[in-house]
């Protein structure tokens, strides 16, 4: 087949990791609303804030699926065969499957609150999108690949759970809609937030070690050099974390204790809209260093 | 959307949802199943004169890591002096295009290889085949070689082969276009006994498994063991056909053969088994 544009390697590479950069926001949009629902809030499925958050991160992940194949066989030439392998393909098809799902019944599962069988659903969707991210990942291939794919599975399943979360709380917390519901989220999305963060850190450890085939490896490697870029911003954006939280706490408790006249006036939601920000900005960087730790991963 | 012509309508989205979901999951099966027959690169000619489909780079992660099966070690093997590779002395396969054989041989008749390939331009596929041993004379015509425990890597980045095995013309997809590949295997079905002359006394076929490089491409050979006697070209003409140098252990072919010409005959005492 011929290219519509040849791109060059670099070019190439860039594109790809766009895309990739675009599957994982997608990703922790939607799985990372979805988890919020299911785990945090039930009835924030009426937030339109956090609908719009799912739609989009759908839509997301739609365009990063299709995207990525086809970037390679229009802009490179090559054949589909070359292009997708079957486990591969399967997967990004199985994703379309359950992004379709989420698409055409979304409107039934937030008719009410996620609890019994919408939570049950909710929780399904997400471990297959999960489990086709897990499938293409480098989990799938090489040596310690049990460990590998556990390990990434729960990482995965971990940023859903946190970063999602953290957008989610962002998009429930500046907003005044919900002050009712602030002093019993707080607390619900700290627990997701801390279990979430373990597993990252051992999980993290334990795919990193694997990958670079060992601790010498890893520390002697450009894949270790990438993740621990990603590690000094992931441990800002725990500084960041909490500091978030302290505000949250104390917004959340303001709001409910002081007249709207004074709080206006109050520069509290400014400084935790900030916060919240600079930490949301970190989550976007971590996701684009993890696409470059994906294109620098050494050999096993 | 006012929620009368909504809900309406929602039979109709669900069941349509239903179709779209069950279409996919079918298209997933299937694509599974089809996906080996799909259209892939075709395989480059051998003679090519430029290096394979060249820079159109292509697919996925999961390609980018080495076989499991590909790391067992094999007994009885005398281990080749192979230096790491920022220690490969200059020449093709290392500091200019080309491609760079280390080989030792094992008291089974089989050889250790190591195969540096480097070349001018980057390409989007790993093509291998067997070496073409059937040209090394008559006694080489009933072999049949095969390449196991193959271990291969395109600019650092590992890349699956198969049962970590080539039985005959293979074209690996690369995640990137690279320029420089490595590959490790073991080589056996290339020797045959010499059973008119001394016990252990053989004589084996060796050339690159690499293909879809240019035919004139420069390949340079070292055969390194206490068992290796002497090195032959048959590929050239008669008058060149002696291209031994160095001295045992360390042997290497005394110029630059073309890829085309890359069979190198190596005489040997077959180490004894440990």
């Amino acid at each position: 087949m011929t290219p519509i544009i040849l791109l060059s390697p670099e070019l190439l590479q860039l594109a790809l990791g766009l895309n990739r950069i675009v599957s994982y926001s997608g990703y922790v949009l939607l799985a990372g609303t979805l988890t919020f629902w299911a785990l945090v809030w039930p009835q924030g499925r009426a937030d339109r804030r956090l609908v719009l958050l799912a739609a989009i991160g759908t839509g997301l992940m739609i365009i990063g699926t299709v995207a990525g194949p086809m970037i390679q066989i229009f802009f490179t030439g090559r054949p589909i065969g070359d292009v997708l392998t079957p486990l591969d393909g399967t997967a990004a098809i199985v994703r379309l499957a359950a992004l379709a799902c989420v698409g055409f019944y979304f409107v039934d599962i937030v008719r009410g609150a996620i609890v019994g069988w919408r939570r049950v659903v909710t929780v399904i969707l997400v471990i297959v999108i999960a489990a086709t991210m897990v499938t293409q990942s480098d989990a799938v291939v090489g040596s310690w690949q049990l460990v590998k794919i556990i390990a990434t599975a729960g990482h995965v399943l971990a940023i859903a759970a946190w970063i999602g979360g953290l957008v989610a709380m962002a998009a429930v917390l500046i907003p005044r809609e919900n002050l009712q519901e602030l002093d019993r989220l707080i607390p619900r999305f700290s627990i997701i937030a801390t279990l979430s963060v373990i597993t990252l850190v051992v999980t993290g450890i334990v795919h990193a070690i694997a990958v670079a085939g060992g601790i010498r490896p890893l520390v002697t490697s450009l894949y270790g050099l990438v993740l621990l870029v990603k590690v000094s911003i992931f441990g800002l954006m725990l500084l960041m974390g909490n500091q978030g939280r302290r505000y949250a706490a104390r917004v959340a408790f303001q709001r409910l204790h002081t007249p709207a006249t004074l709080l206006r006036r109050s520069s509290g939601v400014q400084s935790l809209a900030v916060v919240m920000g600079a930490e949301l900005t970190i989550a976007f960087v971590i996701l684009s260093t993890t696409s470059i730790l994906v294109m620098v991963a050494p050999s096993p | 959307m006012p929620s009368v012509v909504r809900s309406r309508l929602a039979p109709a989205r669900r069941a349509l949802g239903l179709v779209v979901i069950m279409v996919l999951l079918a298209c997933a099966v299937a694509f599974y199943r089809i996906a080996p027959g799909l259209p892939a690169s075709p395989k480059p000619a051998r003679t090519s004169a430029t290096p394979a489909t060249s820079v159109t780079p292509s697919p996925t992660a999961s390609q980018s890591a080495p076989s499991p099966s590909a790391t067992s070690p094999t007994p009885t093997q005398s281990s080749p002096t192979i230096p790491p590779n920022s220690q490969l002395p200059d020449g093709p396969g290392s500091t200019t295009a080309g491609i760079y054989l280390l080989a030792s041989p094992a008291s089974d008749g089989s050889f250790d290889v190591n195969e540096f390939v480097l070349l001018d331009k980057p390409v989007s596929t790993l093509d291998l085949r067997l070496p073409p041993v059937s040209q090394g004379g008559n006694e080489f015509r009933s072999l049949q070689p095969s390449a196991t425990q193959v271990q291969a890597s395109a600019d650092r980045q590992p890349v699956v082969i198969p049962d970590a095995r080539i039985r005959g013309e293979i074209s690996l997809p690369l995640v990137m276009p690279a320029t420089r590949f490595e590959l490790r295997y073991r080589l056996k079905g290339v020797t045959v006994r010499s059973m008119r002359s001394v016990p252990g006394r053989a004589i084996a076929a060796l050339g690159p498994v690499s293909a879809g490089v240019p035919a004139n491409l420069p390949v340079r050979i070292r055969v390194t063991g206490q068992a290796v006697l002497n090195l032959v070209c048959p590929s050239l003409r008669l008058s060149k056909q002696a291209c031994s140098a160095g001295s045992p252990p360390k042997l290497r072919v005394n110029r630059n053969l073309p890829w085309r010409q890359a069979l190198v005959l190596v005489q040997l005492n077959l180490p004894r088994p440990q």
